[in-house]
């Protein structure tokens, strides 16, 4: 909006000329003068109705309101400027006044920004995380899968004699790792285990129950372990919650990433391997199968109850396991797979046959 | 038509006053805008495009103020004032109040 002043001769009335003050507006100028009668009026013209002119010899800008014979003079070129301005940003297509290269210019810096920030969120967080899962001491991994496993127990009961047998079973195959590894078995009717970072691992009543052989105890465990040493878990774990720390410092929400983690601890129950991460569990699983003589038809087994109950509803696309017929098939053909009748620990199936009791 | 924040003219005195005039403009910045300007909270400098929607607010609340003093038949606005407020849930939109006396000099 620019005001001006300007002369005015009201037409068809004998009042003499005046001093109004005329508002250029977008589309219109509005003057403001006094009628007849002495009061205040507003009159509007239209930019598109009207034509203005400047002329050098009196210096002075006349707007003429056409086909009304209405005509207001004002002094100096500024008026003729502003309305010759006005109009031409008027005229100017639609486009084009979105559209300046100023518009580019943000439009360009917002995009760059977006996707630096996509970059980071897809790519540089997940990497880092990845770097700086490899990096956690060891004492800091137990300890953070010490207190996910407290606040995970508070929501279960856990059989102790069950929990102290699967601990001797698990005792008496051996498995070399620098990780304090314990099981516990908690009640449950959800055919399910996992492993936490750090050595804990958990499995649930109904899934011991199903089981026939020391051999798919032993592979179930042999599993889990290989996600406890290979730190899948804490791998997973950053991965996840990474992308997550990102968003934090980006918005300036800095937690201590224990907090975090354990604020998250009922999502670890859920948390879903890679479907290489599992692969990877599968196989070295049965490679530890194989050391410790075992027979390897345990891991068979253990998919065909696992199968049973989750009956692989969904597409191997949108879970996070391979399909157990797929984990089957890879398990038999790998060179690590060899069956055996007899057991050649003896422990072992005398303390599965007392965990079956 | 004068508009300034000052009291008095240099050189025009008032010759009438006619009222207490204000007028108000609330605008909102779009998601985008907020988005940059987020964005500009993050790594610093001058948020060009908060200052586009300041800007357009003053501009908006300013004619109206002009329009207003126009109907009472005044030719100046004396001791304009401004006010600049947040409002809505999340403080996300902009109120630009315009605040003066419309007179005659």
């Amino acid at each position: 909006m620019q005001s001006f002043f300007a002369e005015y001769i009201v037409p068809g009335t004998g009042i003499e000329p005046q001093t109004i003050s005329v508002l250029l507006l977008k589309k219109s100028i509005k003057l403001g003068y006094k009628n007849e009668e002495g009061h205040p009026q507003v009159e509007e013209w239209m930019l598109n109705e009207l034509s203005s002119q400047y002329k050098m010899g009196s210096n002075e800008t006349s707007v003429i309101l056409t086909g009304k014979g209405k005509q207001l003079t004002s002094e100096g070129d500024a008026l003729h400027k502003a309305i010759i301005a006005v109009k031409e940003y008027n005229a100017l297509p639609r486009h084009k006044k979105i559209l300046t290269p100023v518009f580019y210019k943000q439009f360009t810096a917002a995009l760059v920004m977006l996707l630096l920030l996509a970059g980071g969120y897809f790519l540089l967080a997940p990497w880092l995380s990845g770097l700086l899962a490899k990096k956690l001491p060891r004492k800091y991994e137990i300890s953070l899968g010490e207190k996910v496993y407290n606040s995970l127990m508070k929501t279960y009961t856990i059989d102790e004699q069950k929990t102290k047998l699967a601990g001797n079973f698990l005792a008496e195959l051996n498995f070399q790792s620098e990780y304090p590894v314990q099981v516990t078995v908690v009640n449950s009717k959800q055919v399910n285990a996992f492993a936490l970072p750090g050595g804990h691992i958990v499995i649930y009543s109904a899934l011991l129950g199903k089981m026939k052989d020391h051999s798919e105890l032993a592979a179930l465990l042999a599993h889990e372990f290989t996600h406890v040493n290979n730190r899948h878990s804490t791998r997973s774990i950053f991965r996840s919650l990474g992308s997550k720390a990102f968003l934090s410092l980006l918005f300036g929400r800095t937690g201590m990433l224990t907090t975090l983690v354990v604020d998250n601890a009922d999502f670890l129950k859920s948390l879903k391997y890679s479907r290489s991460l599992e692969k990877e569990a599968d196989i070295e699983g049965l490679k530890l199968l194989k050391e410790k003589q075992v027979d390897g038809r345990g891991f068979v087994w253990l998919m065909q109850h696992l199968g049973e109950a989750s009956k692989d509803v969904l597409p191997e696309m949108i879970t996070s396991h391979p399909n157990i017929e797929k984990r089957i098939k890879y398990l038999q053909a790998s060179e690590h797979f060899v069956p055996r009748d007899s057991a050649v620990n003896k422990n072992l199936p005398a303390i599965f046959s007392q965990l079956m009791q | 038509m004068i508009i300034t924040t000052t009291n008095v003219i240099e050189g025009s005195p008032v010759q009438q006053y006619l009222g207490v005039i204000n007028a108000q403009s609330i605008i909102g910045a779009n998601i985008f805008k907020d988005f940059l300007g987020g964005l500009r909270d993050v790594f610093g400098g001058r948020s060009k495009t908060y200052e586009k929607v300041l800007e357009q607010a003053k501009e908006d609340a300013l004619r109206e103020l002009a329009e207003k003093a126009q109907q009472l038949g005044a030719n100046a606005i004396v001791g304009v004032d401004l006010d600049f407020e947040t409002v809505g849930g999340s403080g996300s939109m902009l109120m630009v109040i315009a605040t003066g006396t419309a007179v005659k000099i």
